[in-house]
């Protein structure tokens, strides 16, 4: 198992050791300093060997992470450790950077000692992890406050206290989609898919279940089996034959789809249903992954025409492909050039286009453009001789924010059952947001 | 000098605050110190400081304190013991978060005194009502195994442990589980996590409310699970498949981890498993969308599996089409993924994505990408121009290692596909100059000495190449010494002659390098000699290219398979290879064990998907092999027309029939006899009742009792007869033979006996790999037989077997196979399938493997049975008795080999036996055996109802006399050294004297092997035990078991008489000592010595006291008068022990090759003995007479003294010069110098000669050697 944690800074000063193990010696924090972060040359791998003992590192902002160990242990599940590890402080202290990490050690090892023993990975859960490890010092808490502390670090419900209470039992919905794409230049799809989440925060009293419905396929098509099969028998089968039309039609096809560690796996498994008891605040209950009818927001056209050795013209289209009542948002599209640019001549219809030498790319910035309309962008660019390097060229990406699932992902019923505090379903009140994101959504030019 | 006064002050201030009344200060000071600790000061300085802080209420405070404890704990150990106190008392907290702080930290802290203090708090932890102080001590447990894994075993902590898996709380559960799976990973020598389908039930059961990482130990832990078969693999499958969907990636990985693995166990084809495959795709993708790290683990492990099975991912070309932003690695790995799942449906795409990469910035990803192109050239055929024109476009882009890298793998698509795509070389030609790379430049030189002929100038470019010769890489070198040879004997007339001696000579004259040299040399000799060898030679057609070169090696594959997930997985290397010290059990596949014997046709013709898949679907071929083999050779038609009823008649039983076989048989014999009153008939007639006969036998029993008498006269039985039942353990067996040669076996030699081991018949084979190459996927089959031998098991033979080697491979055999008679009977017609080719033998199987060990036969039943067979039936032979064996030997050696003696009787002088045989299918047959005295010729008459068995069975009776086996378990003096008893594995114990070589008496009565034996001090009572657990108490001058004591729960190891013989004292391997009071009527023992935590391994007495020795390390001295017991820890695993005579010391041999002298009164350690061996076995030793020397046996055959004033060895002599073999007992004379030994089954007395001096010549003169021809043993080793 895991043998201990390092963070270093960015010049590889250990601002936090935690060795677990006797198997590490003290020189596995130097190795890692002088092998990884002092290298000469950028190590290559997430996972370094050195002396026969394996260094697990991802880094953020400018803080090292590194995780030893000297067995054949679950790779897998150290990396996942390492993201949760930097979730949770986050949500204890913000940014990780070197200060926030400084003034918080004390935190950080209380942390460490909690979440992992004998390098082994305990409840990582934070909303449980704040309800006993604080830094208010410790407050004279009763028998019964203790050993709901303990059953909920250990319980089956691990991610959910007792007795929480709420004057009005709200939840809010967040349907996030980020949309990838991957288009060559002649406008052909390479590869495209959503990658969705639905983030939900729930401020609800008691121990409430909850039953979650989306229009996937596989659950809609088993409804609409079972009520054509009832209807059928009732009205007449005409009504019957057009029904499922309209419903296959709004069902979406999930190809993988994961969950919060609150929904009973098992339960989906045979009934397709998700039902879960929600962690208090906020948390992500799903991931989704769809490949296929995904309705692409926009679409770019570049033309790039090199003119001669110094001289260069970069024309964009940008097409907006969605209902005109909507409007897109924080539109951004990146236009990369060549590292020896000497002059942009910019000429956009819409928005804001600026030269940005810094990251040898045309950034073209609109605040917001309807549905189904159409803008574009034409540069001219001036080089200096120098053909030392090939230039590659980069895809342009773009970013942007609609207000919709380009799935069709929806949100059909979110039930709350509450046996003990009784409070109804519909006394609840429900948010529901869509946002469509852009991934990586890139073409070729 | 001032910075150091400055660090000084800085710790005193520190002291100061430390020590401070304010709380607020106390805890701001360690946080200080917790500062510099981390960043690497040294604050061990204020150990006794921070330990004060300990005793706070303030939860964070101690925490702090418990952390800079753990730090230092190691370089203080004296001051780490303040501390105990407060741990004790924190374990009592009523807060449940402090006792589970205390444990977990305690756990932390690796100083030895701190640990034996820790087994009490934690012993209420595991046991406490909160879980999370439970799951917190799961883990300590397996802290305190990595710290004394000793102290784990004898607290019973393991047990309790185990007890936790069924705890109510999952976490509990996960933990015990991580903590059981790391400490069963440190000792796999023993089972201490025994998976067994309760417990994965119970886990799987736990797996739904578990934390992420609970699931992960829970789903690593059940990957090591082996199920009974496919229907127990499948459902653990069935419940594990929804956690695939779960968001942890390192829960899925070990959930797919554990799906490919049981896959194996599940036929492919069926539906479940097509559904599973189909399952296991859109987890394996989404992982692509994680963090890029966890990404890199995932594609290393979809790298592992699309490997195994290609067709999971076959349709996801695209997700693993590389992004723009991908961090390098991924890359790297996405672009090996793209190769392995490219095919003719999808290269046009993955081609057009290659060629994009080809334009990238990195070298590495543009290099891995152009070499990528020249792979799927190689392996998809139809692409190869495709491919080949690409490449020929990068060239154009005259990008430096662009072009080096296509020319590499040009080179390789030439060796494909030759005389195909020469029109490019021109194209290549034009490159040369820009060439820098070694590999590149040797590419090229290959392919212009491949393709002389076509190159106008292909001299003048050679030439070029050698002008800078020196200065060019050793492989360069290499490349242009044979392009230019040739380029010689290609165009003869046109080459100038210069040019290759001119090579010749640099290579051969110049040049350090001795590849290179010798190369120079051949070549040059060839061509002076004889050029149309040379031709032959060195354009010699190239093997092919594989089109996998990069698969990793089957086995390989499999190990790392049952790895995903885990670090091995990553770096695509087993553990062993970059884990250090710990001893790693190898984990593999499980196999598929779908190998029934005659329904062949329910996976006959199963077309096996890829080639490398053949290795692990054994079964999807073996169809095919029954299938030949039935049209195999002339035989019977069908079972029913061979004319023997006793064929006919074991076919219409069920196989599962086997037990009751004796009854039908006897009843067959009995039941029409005394319903016919005589008559002969033929047993045919097998259905009357089989309840009625029984109350029959008792009648005949009574009226039949003069004949009985007549036959048999004066009945005297032995005491070891019928009334015992005897568990045969080995038959012995014939050495093995060669079955199959190697030169009809193409490389393949298979050699082979039969035995009978534990009741079961099996097949023992050596296979040989005389080939060049490896052979896989071995098979057998037996054809239909006289006896119905069929594997009861797939044969498994470690594949692949490689040249030069040999695995043995035993097979256990069933009687349970369709019958056939065969010629000869015993014949049995073998096929043996490797992946070269099916392979036809014979063999003859000794007819003693079918003498079951039910064959014994009532008195009268047998006497019927005689009666009944026909004179014609009866074959007389005349058995030599070449080894002089007594009639005792003869009935114990061939009771071994499940030949029962029925009755033993003297008839004017001659000794009679009257023994049966059961063949295991039925067929009785009936001895009598006849020795008369003085000759060495025994009258050997036999009567069985199927004749032609009677030669085989002779023959049987001869082997089995004619061998000589045996080993002595004990020897020992009686008390004035006159006799000797020595008791060995024959399950017999013998009295004789020493001097004369005379056998007095042999005592029966064991079922087992003799362990020990004692004789009483009037010498009228002897004791004994062995390994059937009993305790006989016997009579000496009658041989008559006087008490038999049954009470031990496992073998008897030692055994010993009090001074007054009124007492027998036996130790057994059950862990107690048991006296006996053999006065009283009672069997029951009348104490119990129950203190020691392993087997008692020796026993010793003296006056008032007991001394035992055991496993767990200790001597346990028991006073009797006092009542008192002193435990002696030894620290090793302790085998013998002696008291010396003048009471004062004990000698104790322990399984570390070493003797150790005790001083008994105070326990301490007077002197060691070495340089001997001692690991295995329990080897005996002795004290001479005079205390003056120490005598023992050693694994290595010797018998070695020591002086035992100096512990020096005295004399170490071997038993018998290349004999080896470990001298396990010794007893020495009570009286003189003497010394009884033995070793294997031979007994030897050594005498001491006077002049006893330390001087190493005369080692081998101080003890003379005089061997007896002892006594036959029959043997076993012993463990």
């Amino acid at each position: 198992m895991i043998g201990g944690v390092f963070i270093y800074n960015h010049k590889g000063e250990v601002l936090i050791s935690r060795v677990y193990r006797d198997d590490i010696g003290r020189n596995a924090v130097d190795a890692f300093r002088v092998n990884v972060i002092h290298a000469r040359q950028q190590s290559r791998f997430p996972v370094v060997n050195i002396a026969r003992t394996s260094f697990f590192y991802t880094k953020r902002s400018n803080i090292w992470l590194c995780a030893v160990a000297k067995q054949n242990i679950n790779a897998a599940m150290v990396f996942e450790f390492l993201n949760k590890m930097i979730d949770v402080m986050q949500s204890y202290f913000g940014k990780i950077s070197e200060e926030n990490v400084k003034n918080n050690f004390v935190l950080i090892y209380e942390l460490l000692d909690e979440i992992l023993d004998f390098g082994y990975p305990q409840n990582s859960d934070t909303g449980v992890l704040k309800s006993f490890i604080t830094q208010q010092g410790v407050r004279p808490v009763t028998r019964e406050e203790q050993t709901n502390v303990t059953s909920a670090v250990t319980g089956q419900i691990g991610w959910r206290r007792e007795g929480i209470k709420y004057r009005r039992n709200e939840l809010f919905l967040d349907v996030i989609e980020s949309v990838n794409l991957l288009m060559s230049q002649q406008g052909q799809v390479l590869s495209t898919h959503v990658a969705g989440r639905v983030v939900m925060k729930s401020y609800l009293s008691g121990m409430p279940e909850c039953k979650f419905g989306i229009n996937d396929k596989i659950t809609v098509e088993n409804r609409t089996k079972n009520t054509t099969d009832s209807t059928n028998a009732t009205t007449n089968p005409n009504n019957g034959a057009t029904n499922p039309a309209t419903t296959t039609k709004t069902a979406i096809a999930i190809d993988d789809c994961q969950f919060h560690q609150c929904v009973k796996l098992s339960k989906f498994e045979s009934e397709h249903s998700i039902s879960f008891i929600p962690p208090d605040g906020e948390f992500e209950l799903m991931r989704y992954r769809t490949t296929k009818d995904i309705s692409l927001p926009f679409r770019v056209i570049p033309l790039v025409r090199e003119i001669g050795r110094t001289k260069m013209e970069v024309k964009v289209v940008v097409k907006s492909n969605f209902k005109p009542t909507l409007i897109g948002q924080k539109i951004e599209i990146r236009i990369p050039i060549p590292p020896n640019t000497c002059d942009v001549q910019l000429l956009c219809m819409k928005g804001k286009a600026k030269h940005k030498a810094s990251d040898n790319a045309i950034v073209w910035k609109m605040k917001r453009m309807g549905g189904m309309k159409e803008s574009q962008l034409s540069a001219e660019i001036e080089l200096t001789p120098n053909d030392k390097k090939k230039w590659n060229r980069p895809p342009i990406s773009m970013n942007f924010e609609v207000p919709f699932a380009p799935s069709g992902f929806k949100v059909r019923y979110l039930k709350v059952f509450e046996h003990k505090l009784n409070y109804s379903d519909s006394e609840t009140i429900k948010w529901v947001r869509y946002i469509g994101k852009s991934g990586l959504y890139e073409t070729r030019s | 000098m001032y910075e150091g006064e400055g660090k000084k002050g800085e710790i005193y201030e520190l002291k100061a605050e430390l020590n401070s009344d304010k709380r607020d200060r106390k805890k701001e000071a360690v946080k200080k110190v917790i500062a510099s600790m981390t960043v690497g000061k040294d604050v061990s300085q204020l150990f006794p400081d921070v330990v004060n802080c300990m005793q706070t209420d303030n939860l964070e405070l101690k925490k702090l304190v418990y952390l800079y404890l753990m730090n230092y704990a190691k370089t203080q150990p004296e001051m780490a013991i303040l501390a105990v106190n407060t741990f004790a008392k924190d374990c009592n907290d009523p807060n449940p978060l402090i006792r589970a702080l205390a444990v977990r930290t305690m756990g932390c802290i690796r100083v030895d005194k701190i640990t034996e203090h820790l087994c009490e708090p934690l012993r209420k932890c595991l046991k406490d009502e909160d879980p999370y102080v439970r799951k917190t001590a799961a883990v300590c447990v397996a802290k305190l195994y990595d710290i004394n894994q000793q102290l784990v075993d004898d607290q019973g902590f393991l047990d309790m442990l185990r007890d936790l898996l069924s705890d109510s709380n999952p976490m509990v559960v996960a933990n015990a589980v991580a903590a059981l799976s790391e400490i069963s990973e440190q000792s796999p020598q023993i089972k201490i996590f025994d998976l067994n389908g309760p417990t994965v039930n119970k886990l799987l059961t736990a797996l739904n409310e578990c934390t992420e990482w609970g699931q992960v130990f829970m789903l690593d832990a059940i990957a090591n699970y082996a199920p009974r078969d496919d229907k127990e693999a499948q459902s653990i499958c069935e419940r594990i498949t929804p956690r695939l969907a779960h968001a942890n990636s390192a829960v899925v990985l070990s959930a797919v981890k554990v799906l490919m693995k049981f896959l194996e166990l599940i036929d492919q084809n069926s539906e479940f498993a097509q559904n599973l495959f189909r399952k296991l795709a859109p987890p394996l993708v989404t992982l692509l969308s994680t963090e890029p790290e966890i990404q890199y683990v995932a594609l290393r492990n979809i790298n592992l599996i699309v490997q195994k099975r290609s067709d999971i991912l076959k349709n996801e070309m695209k997700v693993f089409f590389v992004k723009y932003n991908d961090p390098i690695y991924v890359k790297l790995e996405k672009l090996d993924i793209m190769i392995r799942l490219t095919n003719a449906t999808n290269i046009a795409q993955v081609l057009a994505e290659l060629k994009e990469y080809a334009t990238e910035v990195d070298v590495d990803f543009v290099r891995k990408a152009v070499r990528a192109i020249g792979r799927c050239a190689i392996k998809v055929e139809q692409a190869a121009e495709r491919c080949v024109s690409t490449l020929i476009d990068l060239i154009q882009t005259k990008v430096n290692y662009v072009v080096q890298e296509a020319i590499i793998v040009i080179k390789d698509i030439f060796r494909k596909y030759p005389n195909k795509y020469e029109s490019i070389i021109a194209t290549l030609c034009e490159n040369l100059d820009s060439l820098d790379e070694p590999e590149a430049r040797a590419s090229m030189i290959w392919i212009v000495g491949e393709y002389a002929e076509r190159i106008d100038n292909a001299d003048e470019l050679l030439e070029g190449f050698l002008d800078g010769f020196k200065d060019e890489n050793n492989q360069v070198q290499l490349q242009l010494l044979t392009a230019i040879v040739k380029l010689f004997l290609k165009k003869p007339t046109e080459t100038p002659q210069e040019l290759v001696t001119r090579v010749l000579t640099v290579v051969t004259q110049e040049t350090d390098n001795p590849d290179l040299r010798d190369r120079g040399y051949i070549y040059w000799r060839l061509l002076s000699t004889d050029p149309k060898a040379a031709k032959e030679v060195i354009l010699a057609e190239k093997p092919l290219i594989s089109e996998e070169t990069d698969l990793l090696e089957p086995t390989l594959l499999g190990e790392l398979i049952c790895h995903i997930g885990t670090l091995a997985s990553v770096y695509h290397k087993p553990p062993n290879t970059f884990v250090e010290g710990r001893f790693m059990t190898k984990k593999n596949l499980p196999l598929r064990s779908g190998f029934s014997n005659n329904d062949g046709e329910s996976m006959g013709n199963g077309a096996v998907p890829s080639n490398y898949q053949e290795s692990v679907v054994i079964s999807s071929n073996v169809g095919s092999l029954i299938d030949d083999f039935d049209i195999l050779g002339p035989m019977p038609n069908a079972p029913t027309t061979t004319t023997d009823t006793l064929y006919g008649q074991s076919q219409q039983r069920a196989p599962s029939a086997i037990p009751n076989l004796l009854d039908d048989e006897l009843s067959s014999i009995l039941g029409t006899d005394i319903n016919m009153g005589g008559v002969q008939t033929t047993p045919t007639t097998a259905t009357t009742n089989t309840s009625a006969p029984a109350s029959r036998l008792t009648t005949t029993a009574t009226s039949g009792g003069n004949l009985l008498d007549d036959l048999f006269g004066d009945l005297n039985l032995s005491s070891g007869a019928p009334g015992i039942s005897f568990s045969s353990t080995n038959t012995f067996v014939l050495p093995k033979e060669i079955w199959l040669t190697a030169q009809k076996g193409k490389g393949m030699e298979i050699s082979g006996t039969f035995a009978r081991r534990n009741n079961q018949i099996v097949m023992e084979m050596d296979f040989t790999n005389k080939a060049l190459q490896p052979i896989s996927d071995f098979a057998l089959q037996i054809n239909r037989n006289s006896f119905g031998l069929i594997p009861a098991q797939p044969l498994h033979v470690t594949s692949p077997l490689f040249p030069n080697q040999t695995v043995s491979a035993t097979l256990a055999l069933n009687t349970t196979g369709s019958i056939a008679k065969s010629d000869p009977l015993t014949n049995l017609q073998i096929a043996v399938k490797n992946n070269i080719d099916v392979f036809y033998f014979n063999a003859i199987v000794p007819i003693h493997v079918f003498f079951g060990s039910d064959g014994e036969m009532d008195k009268m039943a047998f006497l019927q049975t005689w009666q009944d067979i026909p004179e014609s039936n009866e074959v007389k032979h005349q058995l030599q008795n070449s080894s002089n064996l007594s009639i005792d030997d003869l009935q114990n050696k061939l009771r071994l080999n499940n030949v029962h003696t029925i009755t033993r009787t003297t008839i004017e002088q001659n000794e009679m036996l009257y023994q049966t045989i059961k063949l295991t299918n039925g067929i009785f047959v009936l001895i009598e055996l006849k020795t008369s005295p003085g000759n060495r010729t025994i009258a050997f008459s036999l009567k069985t109802r199927v004749p032609e068995i009677a030669n085989l069975i002779v023959q049987s009776y001869e082997l089995i006399l004619s061998t000589a086996q045996g080993a002595i378990r004990c020897v020992r003096y009686n008390i004035d050294g006159n006799y000797c008893l020595t008791s060995g594995s024959d399950r017999t114990i013998k009295l004789w004297k020493p001097d004369s070589n005379l056998t007095i008496k042999t005592y029966t009565g064991h079922s087992q092997e003799v362990l020990d034996v004692h004789s009483s001090y009037d010498n009228s009572r002897l004791c004994s035990g062995g390994g059937d657990k009993r305790v006989l108490y016997i009579d000496v001058m009658s041989g008559k078991i006087v008490k038999k004591y049954q009470a031990h729960a496992g073998r008897v190891q030692a055994v010993r008489f009090n001074e007054e013989g009124t007492l027998i004292f036996s130790a057994s391997i059950d862990g107690t000592v048991k006296i006996w009071d053999v006065k009283s009527r009672e069997y029951d023992p009348i104490q119990i010595l129950d203190d020691a935590k392993d087997s008692v391994t020796s026993i010793s007495l003296s006056g008032h006291e007991i001394l035992t020795t055991s496993l767990d390390q200790r001597v346990r001295t028991y006073d009797i008068r006092f009542g008192k017991l002193t435990e002696d820890f030894i620290g090793h695993n302790l085998t013998y022990i002696n008291i010396s005579h003048d009471q004062q010391c004990f000698l104790v041999g322990t399984l570390s090759s070493q003797l150790m002298l005790f001083d008994k009164i105070n326990g301490k350690l007077l002197q060691t003995f070495v340089d001997y061996t001692n690991n295995t076995y329990m080897i005996e030793n002795a004290l001479s007479n005079d205390d003056q020397f120490i005598y023992s046996g050693s694994e290595d055959g010797r018998l070695i003294c020591w002086s035992l004033l100096t512990a020096k060895q005295v004399c170490a002599v071997e038993h018998e010069a290349n004999n080896r073999k470990s001298v396990n007992t010794l007893s020495h004379h009570p009286k003189e110098d003497k010394l009884l030994t033995a070793q294997e089954g031979n007994i030897y007395i050594w005498s001491k000669t006077d002049n006893v001096e330390e001087k190493e010549e005369i080692k081998k003169s101080v003890v003379t050697e005089k061997k007896f021809v002892a006594p036959k043993f029959v043997s076993a080793g012993f463990e």
